[in-house]
C-alpha cells in the first residue's frame, strides 16, 4: 500500500516556524540583551526540536525505514541533531550565547530542506539496501551537527574578541573544541571509515574520486588542522577561523552532490 | 605525456611526502611516551596510533593505485551468457537473472545466480546482488546494471480502434504470446514479438534489434478475426501514427508495456583491490585512535583546552 504522502508535513514546518521564531528572538537577544528574549528562544528551539522529532518519526514510519535516504530527510536530520546539540548545552556555563544563536543554523537548514522534493520513497533503490547506510549516514550526520555547534561557538568566540570578555571566550573555545573532539572521530569512522567499506562492497572499490568522497576529504583536511592548530600550536583564534571555514565546506559537501551529480545523486 | 601518469606522480610524490612528515611526527612523539601514566598515557597513545594510522592508509592507496583494475563488461548477459574473468583465469555463466520489482514497479534488487567455471569446471555458485558481490581468487564481480529482457515483455497495453476509421478505441492488455479478445467484437489480438530498440535493416528487409536498451519499443501484434489470423504489424510506442503496409481490420496503438523483468539481462564490474584491506585497517587503527585521544581520556584533553573558563 503506498503511504499517505505528506503526513509529516505539518509538523516538519511547525519546526520550521519555530525556528524561525528562534531566529528572530535571537537576533532580539542579540541587540536588547533581555533574558525573556533568549528564554524564548530556547523554548521556540525545543518547541521546533520536538516537532522536528515528530516529523522524522512519522516520515520514517510511513517510508518504513529511517528517514536518510535522500536530500530533504537528510538535512532535516542534520537540523534536527544541530538543534539536540545546541540544547544539550543549554545549562552548561558559558554556552548561554550559543544555544540561542543555534536556532539560524537549523533555521537555515530547514530553508534548505523546504526547497528540495520531499517525496517519499517506501522502497529503497537497491544500491541503497544494506545495514551501512544507517552506520554511514547516522554518524556522518551526527558529526555535522558536532561542527555546527563548533561552528557556532567559533563565531561567537572572534564576536566576543573583539568585545573583551577572557572567560567567556575561553568557554567558548573550550566549547568549539569538544564539539570537534566528538565530531572528528564520528566523521572519520561514520563518513570515511563506514563509507570506504560500504563503496567496496557495492562498487567495488572504497574510493573512486567522487564529488562527495572527495569533499568529503577536503572536511577531513580542515578538521584536522583546526586539531593540529588548535591542540599543537594553542593557536585558538586560527582554529576559531579555520573551524567557520570547515563548516561551511561541511555544508558544501551535504549539498555539492545536488549540483556535482556522481555516485552520491540519490543523497 | 598523458594527463593521468602526470598526476598519479603528483599524487604519489605528495603521498611519500605526507609519510616523511608523519614518520618523523610519529618517531617524536614515541619518544616522549616514556614519561607520560594514566590519561595523557591513552591520549599520547592514541596519537601514535592516529598518526601511524596515516602511513598504512598511503601504503594500502599506493598499493592499490599500483595494482588495483577495476573494469566494467562490455555486454548485458542473458540467463546461460558467459563473462570470461582474464585476470583470474576463471569464467561467469549466468545461470539466470531478474530484476526483484516492488508493487509499485519500483526496483527492488537486481539478482544474478551465477556458476563459477575453471576449465570447464564448475567450482562454485554464487547469488550476485548489489551489495553482494561474488569475490573468487582475489577479484570481485559486482552487480553493475540490470535490464529487462530486450525480447520479451509481460504485458502490452494496446488501444484497438474498430472498425479502423472509427474513433472508437477499446483498451486490452494482451500478457506476450497470449491470445486476447477485443471486447465487443470478433477481433483478438496476440503479440508475437518484441524488440526493445526496433531498427529496420534494410539490407535484409527485415526488423532487427538495435541495442538492449529500451530506446525504440516496439511490439508485433497478430491479429484474428473470428479466430482466422488476417494479418500482423509492428507497433510503435514512440510513433504511435504508424500503420506499416498490412491492411488491417483495426488500428493499434502501443500505450504502454510491462517490461519483462524475470528474464533480465545483466553487467557487471570487475574489480581486484588487493590495496583494500591495507587500507581498511589504517582506518580502523585511526578510528581506534581518535576515539582514545578524544573519547576515552577528554576529561584530561577538556581540562587543558577549559583552562580559566570555569
Amino acid at each position: 500500500m503506498t503511504p499517505t504522502p505528506g503526513l509529516d508535513m505539518p509538523f516538519f514546518w511547525i519546526a520550521f516556524w519555530c525556528y524561525l521564531g528562534a531566529t528572530v528572538a535571537a537576533c532580539a537577544y542579540a541587540g536588547l540583551r533581555s533574558p525573556r528574549a533568549r528564554a524564548l528562544a530556547y523554548w521556540l528551539s525545543v518547541a521546533g526540536l520536538a516537532a522536528n522529532t515528530v516529523a522524522l518519526v512519522v516520515r520514517g514510519v510511513l517510508s518504513g525505514h529511517p528517514p536518510v535516504t535522500n536530500l530533504f530527510e537528510y538535512v532535516t536530520l542534520f537540523a534536527w541533531a544541530t538543534v539536540l546539540g545546541f540544547v544539550l548545552l543549554w545549562r552548561r556555563r558559558g554556552a548561554e550565547l550559543l544555544t540561542v544563536f543555534g536556532a539560524p543554523v537549523a533555521f537555515v537548514l530547514m530553508v534548505v530542506a523546504s526547497l528540495v522534493p520531499e517525496s517519499i520513497e517506501r522502497q529503497l533503490i537497491p544500491a541503497l539496501q544494506s545495514y551501512w547506510l544507517w552506520i554511514h549516514v547516522s554518524l556522518a550526520v551526527l558529526a555535522e551537527a558536532a561542527f555546527a555547534v563548533a561552528f557556532v561557538a567559533s563565531i561567537l568566540y572572534l564576536r566576543r574578541e573583539s568585545r573583551g570578555g577572557a572567560d567567556e571566550q575561553d568557554a567558548l573555545d573550550a566549547i568549539a573544541y569538544r564539539a570537534v573532539g566528538v565530531g572528528f572521530p564520528l566523521f572519520t569512522i561514520g563518513a570515511l571509515f563506514a563509507g570506504a567499506v560500504w563503496a567496496a562492497r557495492a562498487w567495488g572499490t572504497p574510493w573512486s574520486w567522487d564529488p562527495k568522497e572527495v569533499s568529503s576529504l577536503i572536511v577531513w583536511l580542515i578538521y584536522a588542522a583546526y586539531l593540529h592548530v588548535r591542540l599543537a600550536r594553542g593557536m585558538r583564534r586560527a582554529a576559531a577561523v579555520i573551524s567557520i571555514v570547515g563548516f561551511t565546506a561541511t555544508i558544501l559537501t551535504v549539498l555539492g552532490s545536488k549540483f556535482l551529480g556522481g555516485l552520491h545523486a540519490y543523497a | 605525456m598523458s594527463r593521468a601518469p602526470v598526476v598519479t606522480l603528483v599524487m604519489i610524490v605528495v603521498s611519500l611526502l605526507l609519510c616523511a612528515w608523519v614518520v618523523a611526527c610519529t618517531w617524536r612523539r614515541a619518544a616522549r611516551l616514556g614519561g607520560a601514566r594514566g590519561p595523557a598515557l591513552v591520549a599520547r597513545v592514541g596519537t601514535l596510533i592516529t598518526h601511524a594510522s596515516i602511513l598504512v592508509i598511503v601504503a594500502g592507496a599506493l598499493w592499490s593505485t599500483a595494482s588495483s583494475m577495476r573494469y566494467a563488461s562490455a555486454a548485458y548477459l542473458p540467463a546461460g551468457g558467459t563473462l570470461d574473468v582474464l585476470p583470474g583465469g576463471f569464467t561467469v555463466r549466468v545461470d539466470d537473472a531478474w530484476t526483484e520489482v516492488s508493487d509499485t514497479g519500483r526496483p527492488v534488487e537486481y539478482v544474478s545466480l551465477v556458476t563459477v567455471l575453471e576449465g570447464g569446471r564448475e567450482v562454485l555458485q554464487h547469488r550476485i546482488e548489489v551489495n553482494s558481490p561474488l569475490v573468487h581468487r582475489g577479484i570481485g564481480v559486482y552487480q553493475l546494471e540490470m535490464l529487462p529482457s530486450a525480447t520479451t515483455i509481460e504485458c502490452a497495453q494496446l488501444a484497438v480502434v474498430v472498425p479502423a476509421d472509427s474513433g472508437r478505441a477499446i483498451d486490452v492488455d494482451a500478457r506476450f504470446g497470449e491470445e486476447a479478445p477485443v471486447p465487443g467484437t470478433d477481433l483478438s489480438v496476440k503479440v508475437v514479438a518484441f524488440y526493445s530498440d526496433f531498427a529496420y535493416d534494410i539490407e535484409e528487409g527485415t526488423a532487427a534489434l538495435r541495442s538492449v536498451q529500451h530506446e525504440n519499443p516496439a511490439v508485433l501484434v497478430q491479429v484474428a478475426e473470428a479466430g482466422r489470423v488476417v494479418g500482423e504489424r509492428w507497433v510503435f510506442a514512440a510513433f504511435p501514427g504508424h500503420e506499416g503496409d498490412a491492411a488491417l481490420p483495426c488500428r493499434l496503438f502501443l500505450v504502454d508495456y510491462t517490461p519483462d523483468f524475470r528474464n533480465g539481462l545483466t553487467r557487471f564490474e570487475i574489480s581486484r583491490q588487493p590495496g583494500a584491506p591495507l587500507l581498511f585497517a589504517g582506518l580502523a587503527a585511526m578510528s581506534v585512535g581518535l576515539a582514545l585521544v578524544f573519547w576515552v581520556r577528554i576529561p584530561a584533553a577538556a581540562g587543558r583546552a577549559r583552562k580559566g573558563s570555569h
